[in-house]
């Protein structure tokens, strides 16, 4: 079993593996990482594909873990019409 | 006689005779003298039936006599005028007539024909007038959902994908307002603490759609914002009337960015609730919609599944590297076991040869014994022999004796040959016998003196111990 996967994993992998594609956006990363634990839990990947998977979640734990901490700092509050204002005076300069 | 204006039977009589046509002129009735027929044309109107309009108080103003203001919807509108005796009637409260109020008036066409110095004018002349119910608002509300989700206005809002954790909200609400302070306290409860831009707008009264409008345009405009709240406390439905504005849910469908709407109590449902991508029934519950995970929670679950991975990860190489050894260890189990069987058949081999070397020592011993024994046996039957010997020649001098008394002669003659064969007397009579130092063996012969090296020499009466010379032992090795 775990050779054959192995093999797969081989002709899957000629070369070096492509990195991950950026996530999309924290659910569709979350979603991603979510299935590569499913995978890991399993049991079902060969050593090749499992080394692949938990580099990929780790890639998408850094990115979820930056998006969680650009919303845990201070609350910014920014108010439209003085945003506005500033863009106004910025173009007409 | 103004009526008959309108009367085209009559209407040839009251011109001025027939008249001169200039070239290219139409060949109409007239020409009438105009104030006569802007009479005319007064009467006409009035004759119309009279009926009943709803829409928003616009531009309204007051003069000695009476009120003037528009009244108008998304469609049109209409200049109306009330005489102020008529509305002192209806009993309404200090500013119930306001700009962008909704209201309920009965009347119909009028014309005022104007003079030399004054304009004329066409207006609706107002004779009852109330502010709008919920029935009347709600009977129009019905209309604009209808004709609005007939367009497919309701879609495309929808069809934005709304993020689960923006980093930056846009928000319209009222500034100050109740509402503001549930949408903080909802993004409060998500420990969402991102950024967000306000936009403050009146969200009531004349001209609050369009300023609303606006504000979702500007803030849809800020590439940053990934998601738009729209909230208002709860109130009457004509104070909630201006989020039901046709122009502004116009503007709501076709915003790029996800608005999610949460104006009024829950009970109400106000025409940008239709066309926004969410509606919530409370800005609290919009805000967690806005933001739709806890931050708290997710940083949690995250340190969960970076644990899971990094485990998993640690898993395959340490799983696989103890069935490895695991493997690797059966191996040279396998071969532990070989080699000592190996060094047992080595041991056994030994013992066995040893075995057998000491078999052919204790041989040799048991040669030696055997040998020894024989020896002593030798030796002691020729002590025995000599006793015999010696009682026999006893015997025999008695037989000599008696020989002499007659058998004596063949007697002697045997004692004698009998005596000859006595070692101790062949001894005595000058022989010796050479044996090994230890008298263990006799050496008969040369040679075998000469290899023993060292030997005795017994003699009758004791031994003597010798030496082969250094002469001799050359002929040994020579």
């Amino acid at each position: 079993m775990d050779e054959q996967s192995e093999q797969v994993d081989a002709g899957g992998e000629a070369g070096s593996a492509p990195a991950p594609a950026a996530p999309a956006s924290y659910e569709a990363a979350v979603e991603r990482l979510e299935q590569i634990i499913a995978e890991l839990d399993s049991g079902r990947a060969g050593l090749r594909a499992t080394l692949a998977l938990v580099r990929e979640g780790k890639g998408l734990v850094e990115y979820c873990k930056a998006e969680l901490d650009a919303v845990s700092g201070e609350l910014e509050k920014l108010d439209l019409d003085a945003l506005v204002a500033q863009l106004e005076t910025a173009s007409s300069e | 006689m103004s009526d008959a204006l309108f009367d085209d039977a009559a209407a040839e009589d009251e011109a001025g005779g027939p008249a001169q046509l200039a070239p290219g002129e139409p060949d109409l009735p007239g020409p009438f003298a105009v104030g006569r027929w802007a009479e005319g044309f007064r009467g006409f109107l009035r004759r119309r039936p009279r009926v009943r309009l709803l829409g928003e108080v616009v531009n309204l103003s007051r003069s000695a006599k009476a009120v003037y203001f528009d009244l108008r919807d998304a469609d049109g509108a209409v200049p109306c005028s009330m005489w102020n005796s008529d509305l002192e009637k209806m009993g309404l409260a200090e500013g119930a007539l306001v700009d962008g109020v909704e209201v309920v008036v009965a009347g119909g066409p009028d014309y005022f024909a104007g003079s030399q110095r004054s304009s004329p004018s066409f207006s609706f002349r107002v004779t009852y007038l109330r502010p709008a119910g919920e029935g009347d608002l709600l009977a129009q509300l019905e209309r604009l959902r209808k004709q609005l989700a007939a367009e497919g206005l309701f879609e495309p809002q929808k069809a934005l994908p709304r993020p689960r954790l923006p980093r930056t909200l846009g928000v319209v609400v009222g500034g100050g307002s109740a509402a503001l302070a549930d949408i903080l306290a909802g993004l409060q409860r998500r420990s969402w603490r991102g950024r967000l831009v306000l936009a403050h707008p009146p969200v009531q009264g004349k001209g609050a759609s369009g300023r609303i409008a606006t504000a979702l345009r500007d803030l849809a405009a800020l590439p940053e914002v990934e998601t738009i709240i729209v909230a208002r406390g709860g109130g009457s439905l004509t104070d909630l009337w201006c989020f039901c504005d046709e122009a502004l849910c116009r503007t709501v469908a076709l915003l790029r960015v996800p608005v999610i709407s949460a104006v009024g109590h829950e009970t109400d449902r106000t025409l940008i609730d239709d066309v926004a991508n969410t509606a919530c029934s409370t800005p609290t519950h919009a805000a967690e919609t806005a933001v739709g995970l806890d931050v708290s929670v997710a940083r949690s679950e995250l340190r969960l599944g970076a644990a899971t991975v990094a485990r998993a990860g640690r898993r395959a190489v340490a799983g696989r590297a103890r069935s490895l050894g695991a493997e690797a260890r059966a191996l040279s189990h396998h071969t532990r076991s070989q080699r000592t069987r190996l060094h047992q058949l080595i041991r056994e081999v030994r013992a066995a040869s040893r075995r057998l070397l000491g078999g052919r020592h204790a041989l040799a011993a048991r040669h030696a014994l055997v040998l020894q024994r024989r020896r002593q046996s030798t030796l002691a039957a020729a002590a025995r022999g000599r006793g015999r010997l010696r009682r026999e020649a006893s015997g025999i001098d008695r037989h000599r004796r008696a020989a002499a008394s007659g058998r004596g002669d063949a007697l002697a003659r045997l004692a004698a040959t009998l005596a000859a064969h006595d070692p101790d007397r062949v001894l005595e009579r000058g022989y010796a016998i050479v044996e090994r130092p230890g008298g263990e063996e006799v050496l008969t012969t040369a040679a075998a003196v000469r290899e023993a090296g060292a030997f005795r020499v017994r003699l009758a009466d004791d031994h003597v111990e010798a030496e082969v010379s250094e002469r001799e032992r050359g002929k040994r090795d020579g």
